[in-house]
């Protein structure tokens, strides 16, 4: 990679960087309860980017060997690129948190296989109608940052993901659940994914009816994982820039209830998402986004810092929703772990406070509605009825149609004590509490 | 033809330890230029290149991703591993006649013999178009995306397959703002063969921009169930989204009430709808000659006269159902494995003009353009703009808003089907599980329906 920078300097580049990604991957899944297939995957490729006369060429490949194509393309591409204002230099960083696990690599398939056998069995001996679906991918992705200014970082996470879906059809109408974790090691219990599976078929398979109209809320740390797109939309440095967000010039003004405080966290220990840099070699942080309500500062990636004449705080990404990590993505701001600060109020709490009401778990076609101006509209995919503080069963059919500075503003009754992990569509990493809303239209 | 040496060595090495062996390689070109008010933000030209193998042992399948030539036997070895691994019972796979096969592309106006300058004068030209159109308009995006591939496709059965392969897209988006209020529109085209189709579209862009400004003033609709008209955009996302997705056999197969519910000759509306899924139309971003398991293109129909004739279907998918496959098998590239998905979704036209579905309506809603949406038996998705429908005519313009139903009732509630078949390629594609964007395209006549939720205030 370094002969690749110095060969673009001897081609007529000013300056010139490269984002280098590895990908190493297995995969072990389940299918309607039977093991259906083991995949790995062992890829690599790299973004180089040029500046020349004060202007920016770009080319990404997969292929190492074609050094001088790549240059000339970049070189060529650069007489029509844009006007790059900022430099590439940044200091070597390299981080002392734990984000690499070794042990991760050393159990076989084979276990992985007990493991996920014993999870179908769990879910189908609570009912064989069940259909279980599992799995489990383990990931190292090592990232590395170097530049013409003698930059060089580096950055390798591992990552476990194992999910269960139980999936149960009853007159016409189909019943999916599931639950994912993620962690650094193999220390998991398959007996509480299974049986958290089996919890939310339990409840889910008694049908209730709710009339329309507003009605209190609770969202789960999922269904809530999957509204804060449009937060994340609004938050974005790129939406701020081109003035399209409803948050532009607002950073110190109450936006949310003060019970709200929202970081984001490539520093989590733990978090899938954390990393030595972000993905255009900027040193990870912890950026706070919200606190109590009040919006203090915007995800940032180097092109929209600089635009808006604020620091970058490390929130370049190459992946966009639910697609993984591709080198060849042009840097966007986007989020790596959010933490949620929690409230005081137990689940059980909230339950008890409701006469009728739904909590709702998840939500269809997360990316509908107008994401910037902060519009959730969608229909209902799992949700629940609450009736004199007990959950009754499950409400087909629902849809809402809220806006987040509305709802997260005036309706917010309580913050959940806990925090639970939520990936909504396998995008980022998320700790959240249950939030209470006061009065939300339920159209039916 | 040294590559095709070696794929056949190694094939006719390795191919007796298990019971079907297949290698793709892929060698592709993308390109994508994005500029922002009038400004090129990006010019990213990707080259990319790798492969995998796929193997089957009763009924397991190994899959194994490798970045160069070199790896190739190694991946052969592990894929096996993993297929054994994973086999105990039987191998499901329906019966493919083996082939050689290549074949290249005809162009019109290729846009490789564009010049890079033309492409952004253009894509600048365009963003300007919107940039001065009016002072409410805060953003104009112009983006283009140009794909060569190259795919070698070959297996243990003798087939060896080498097709050329292009997508290639352009969009055009406005976004207007008014206190706190954003409205959007857009402009999408899409060609495998000519770049023609990219030029003269100013006219067109300034009706999305006047479009996003009326927007602005325009109401948001009250929530509840409507009579709906979908225009044939919306018409094609439904197909796709709702109907499509759940004629994927492998849901299908994984699912044994499913195979219930989705028997072949069930009744799942009226007579006059039909609704096929096809390969092999021309110029349209979801055909091509084999997929990406050696089965030839067709035009598959899944629903005659309201009758579910068909699915979606892989090989192994075909032989558990006892179908015939209906070369539907797709990857998004090297990197993942092939799946049923769809190509060029769309319904069958019928004898209604749209001065027919209207007149009778008291009140209803005519929804415009689809801005994306979710599938299954619960769909749900956005119209970008509609039209209120009083009295017979069609009266106010409406924001958007999300349109939710069941799939099989609404499939029941279609009342009329238009006379006239559009199916345009547009700049996105079809996103399953990671496998996103696929080159699809999808669309069909205006579609009436009855009792449609309307998510809204």
């Amino acid at each position: 990679m370094l002969k690749l920078l110095e060969k673009s300097l001897k081609n007529g580049a000013d300056s010139a960087e490269i984002f280098y990604l590895e990908k190493k991957l297995d995969e072990v899944s389940f299918t309607n309860g039977e093991l259906e297939n083991l995949s790995s995957k062992n890829l690599a490729g790299f973004n180089l980017r040029v500046k020349k006369d004060g202007k920016i060429g770009m080319v990404s490949s997969s292929n190492m060997d074609r050094h001088d194509e790549i240059i000339k393309m970049a070189l060529d591409s650069s007489t029509e690129g844009d006007i790059l204002e900022y430099d590439f230099s940044k200091p070597t960083y390299s981080s002392s948190l734990p984000l690499e696990n070794d042990q991760l690599w050393d159990r076989s398939y084979e276990e992985y296989i007990a493991d996920g056998e014993k999870i179908v069995k769990i879910i189908k001996d609570y009912d064989p109608q069940i259909s279980v679906s599992c799995g489990f991918r383990r990931e190292r992705e090592t990232k590395n940052y170097l530049n013409t200014n003698d930059c060089n970082s580096k950055s390798t996470t591992d990552n476990l993901i194992l999910g269960a879906d139980g999936q149960l059809v009853q007159n016409q109408s189909i019943l999916e659940v599931g639950c994912v974790r993620q962690l650094k090691t193999n220390d998991y219990s398959v007996e509480e994914l299974a049986n958290e599976v089996i919890q939310k078929i339990k409840i889910g398979r008694v049908e209730s009816s709710i009339s329309p109209g507003k009605m209190p809320v609770i969202l789960t740390p999922n269904a809530l994982s999957q509204i804060a797109f449009a937060i994340v939309a609004g938050l974005s440095g790129e939406n701020i820039r081109l003035g399209v967000s409803p948050l532009k010039d607002r950073i110190g003004e109450q936006i949310f209830d003060d019970k709200i405080t929202l970081f984001d966290d490539m520093t989590l220990i733990g978090g899938s998402e954390s990393s030595a840099i972000d993905d255009e070699g900027t040193p990870a942080q912890k950026t706070l986004l919200y606190e109590k309500g009040i919006l203090k500062n915007y995800l940032l990636h180097l092109k929209s810092a600089h635009a808006l004449g604020l620091e970058p705080n490390g929130k370049a990404s190459r992946r966009f929703w639910w697609t993984p990590r591709d080198y060849a993505k042009t840097p966007t701001p986007w989020f790596s772990n959010w933490i949620m600060e929690p409230g005081t109020v137990a689940f059980e709490e909230m339950l008890a406070d409701i006469k009728e009401g739904l909590i709702i778990d998840s939500m269809y076609g997360l990316i509908m509605g107008n994401l910037i101006r902060g519009d959730v509209d969608s229909d209902i995919d799992l949700a629940f009825k609450v009736e004199n503080g007990k959950i009754v069963g499950r409400v087909k059919n629902a849809a809402i149609g809220v806006n987040i500075y509305e709802i997260l503003k005036d309706q917010v009754v309580a913050l959940g004590n806990k925090l639970h992990f939520a990936s909504a569509i396998n995008s980022g990493h998320m700790l959240l509490p249950h939030i209470l809303l006061r009065d939300i239209n339920i159209v039916v | 033809m040294e590559q095709k040496k070696l794929l056949t060595e190694v094939i006719s090495r390795y191919k007796d330890q298990v019971d079907y062996l297949e290698i793709h390689l892929e060698d592709s070109n993308m390109m994508t230029i994005d500029v922002k008010k009038s400004k090129v933000e990006s010019i990213n030209t990707d080259f990319i290149y790798g492969g995998n193998v796929r193997t089957l042992s009763k009924g397991g399948w190994g899959f194994v991703v490798f970045k160069d030539l070199a790896e190739l036997e190694e991946a052969v070895k592990k894929s096996i591993l993993q297929a054994k691994l994973v086999g105990k019972e039987k191998s499901y796979w329906a019966k493919v006649e083996p082939i050689e096969f290549e074949s290249k592309i005809t162009f019109i106006n290729d846009p490789r013999k564009v010049s890079l300058e033309e492409k952004v004068k253009l894509l600048k030209d365009y963003s300007s178009l919107v940039d001065e159109y009016d002072e409410r308009i805060i953003t104009s995006q112009a983006a283009y995306r140009e794909k060569f591939m190259n795919t070698i496709f070959a297996n243990s059965e003798g087939s060896y397959i080498k097709q050329e392969k292009t997508d290639i897209a352009m969009a055009i988006r406005v976004t207007a703002v008014k206190d706190g209020n954003t409205q959007t529109g857009a402009l999408t085209k899409g060609t495998c063969t000519d770049f023609n189709v990219f030029l003269g579209l100013e006219d067109k862009i300034k009706k999305e921009c006047q479009l996003a400004l009326d927007l602005l003033e325009a109401p948001r609709i009250k929530g509840g169930k409507y009579l709906v008209i979908l225009n044939s955009d919306l018409t094609g996302t439904f197909v796709h989204e709702a109907f499509g997705h759940t004629m994927e056999a492998d849901h299908i197969v994984a699912n044994p009430s499913m195979q219930e519910i989705l028997k072949i000759g069930t009744s799942f509306g009226s007579e006059i709808l039909n609704i096929y899924d096809s390969g092999i139309i021309d110029d349209l971003r979801g055909s091509y000659h084999y997929d990406d398991e050696g089965t030839p293109a067709e035009k598959t129909v899944l629903l005659k006269e309201g009758i579910l004739v068909g699915h979606l279907h892989s090989r192994e998918t075909a032989a558990k159902l006892d179908e015939k496959p209906t070369g539907s098998a797709r990857a998004i590239s090297y990197q993942y494995p092939p799946i049923p998905r769809m190509r060029n979704t769309s319904i069958e036209p019928g004898s209604a003009t749209f001065e027919e579905m209207i007149k009778d309506v008291e009140l209803g809603v005519f929804a415009v353009d689809s801005k994306g949406g979710k599938g299954g038996e619960n769909f749900s998705f956005t119209a970008h703009h509609g039209y209120m429908i009083r009295n017979g005519e069609i009266a106010e313009l409406v924001q958007g808003f999300t349109l939710a139903g069941n799939l099989f009732k609404t499939l029941k509630d279609i009342d009329m089907v238009g006379n006239k078949e559009e199916i345009e390629n547009s700049f996105g594609g079809c996103g399953k599980g990671e496998q996103f964007p696929l080159p699809v395209t999808s669309g069909g006549p205006m579609i009436r329906i009855q009792n449609v939720t309307i998510g809204g205030e």
